[in-house]
């Protein structure tokens, strides 16, 4: 089920990889991507780290997006996951925010995923703190909290 | 009465126009961000003006630069001090060439950034930032209260760049309890928009590139 609503996504023109994160950064799939896990686990730990700095300022995120020249990021995230989409063209932006809403309500139904993420269940706290924080992240963060 | 507004509906050398000509006694308050600057006029003409540290003339320059705040003008019997002799005439026009002289000042310079990108659709409030969460300027009537949040954030952005081989996104969008905010550099400050929560980045995002040019 996981692995078909993630080909479905990648088959949309101009999608260049998809992935499944837990909120402990932890790789659930993925498909397309030239990255590691490693490198997708960074990038993962940054992106929840946003959410969980958001959550203690009692703000809940539901999507991020990340633009760059000729690439874009969006990311669709739920209380225990990420679904984290590549593109390469703008143009489809409006259509992956679309589909995200979909497969996250359909991930949200499949009993097998839930009942794994129930395991992989992690606090904000957690997300905030994971990986090294340099001493400018954690002079913030003593603002912040 | 009292009469008030924003500066962004009815600007500034028009206010004092308006007093002046109609010869009033009046206190003319501004509050832009957390501050807030006093224009005095007495029998139509400008006769003392506070903002920050300015007091006078300057005070006046300084606040004619001002693109947004609300103001209230409300009669007064007697200003607190006249630190001002010029007629407003002369003043306004006085404070009008300097303003164009300090022209390249950063202040002006954000200022006029803010003007430019508060004219994109969606956008309700801009902040600028230094990259360690210190406000530079705001056009929010309450100022930035979570700028160190905001920093941090920009600061996530550029390691989640790095951990897959790229620079510094040239911009974020974050959606979050019917609030969005868009994240962005200009001159090496963080630039924070906060948009109408319906607005999609990438539809307005060629108005906002221009607005940065």
């Amino acid at each position: 089920m996981v692995k078909k609503l993630l080909k479905d996504i990648t088959e949309i023109d101009g999608v260049s990889g998809v992935f499944i994160v837990s909120n402990r950064a932890e790789i659930i799939s993925k498909t397309g991507l030239e990255f590691s896990d490693k490198q997708l686990s960074a990038l993962s730990t940054y992106i929840l780290r946003i959410i969980a700095a958001l959550h203690i300022k009692g703000k809940k995120t539901t999507e991020l997006e990340f633009y760059w020249q000729n690439k874009y990021i969006i990311c669709k995230s739920s209380d225990q996951f990420l679904v984290v989409v590549f593109c390469n063209t703008p143009h489809i932006l409006a259509v992956i925010r679309i589909t995200l809403n979909v497969t996250t309500a359909k991930l949200l139904e499949d009993k097998k995923f839930t009942k794994w993420l129930k395991s992989h269940i992690a606090g904000k706290e957690f997300m905030l703190r994971k990986g090294s924080l340099d001493t400018a992240e954690e002079r913030l963060l003593e603002y912040i909290t | 009465m009292a009469l008030v507004g924003n500066l962004k509906d009815l600007k500034l050398p028009s206010l004092i126009q308006l007093n002046c000509m109609e010869r009033n006694s009046a206190k003319l308050t501004i509050e832009h961000g957390s501050q807030y600057g006093f224009i005095y006029f007495e029998g139509g003409q400008v006769v003392h003006a506070e903002f920050g540290q300015d007091i006078g003339e300057a005070a006046v320059t300084r606040l004619m630069g001002l693109y947004s705040g609300k103001f209230k003008v409300e009669s007064i019997a007697r200003p607190p001090a006249r630190t001002i002799k010029k007629h407003w005439n002369n003043l306004l026009l006085d404070s009008l060439h300097k303003l164009d002289d300090s022209e390249d000042s950063p202040e002006r310079k954000y200022n006029h950034l803010i003007e430019r990108l508060l004219t994109v659709r969606g956008v309700k409030t801009i902040s600028i930032l230094n990259r360690d969460g210190t406000v530079v300027t705001s056009s929010a009537p309450e100022g930035t209260p979570e700028n160190y949040l905001f920093a941090f954030i920009q600061m996530q952005a550029e390691k989640a760049g790095g951990a897959i081989g790229s620079e510094r996104p040239e911009f974020v969008s974050v959606a979050a309890t019917g609030r969005k905010y868009v994240f962005t550099d200009y001159n090496m400050l963080n630039v924070v928009l906060e948009m109408d929560h319906k607005t999609k980045l990438d539809m307005v995002l060629p108005l906002i590139k221009q607005a940065l040019k």
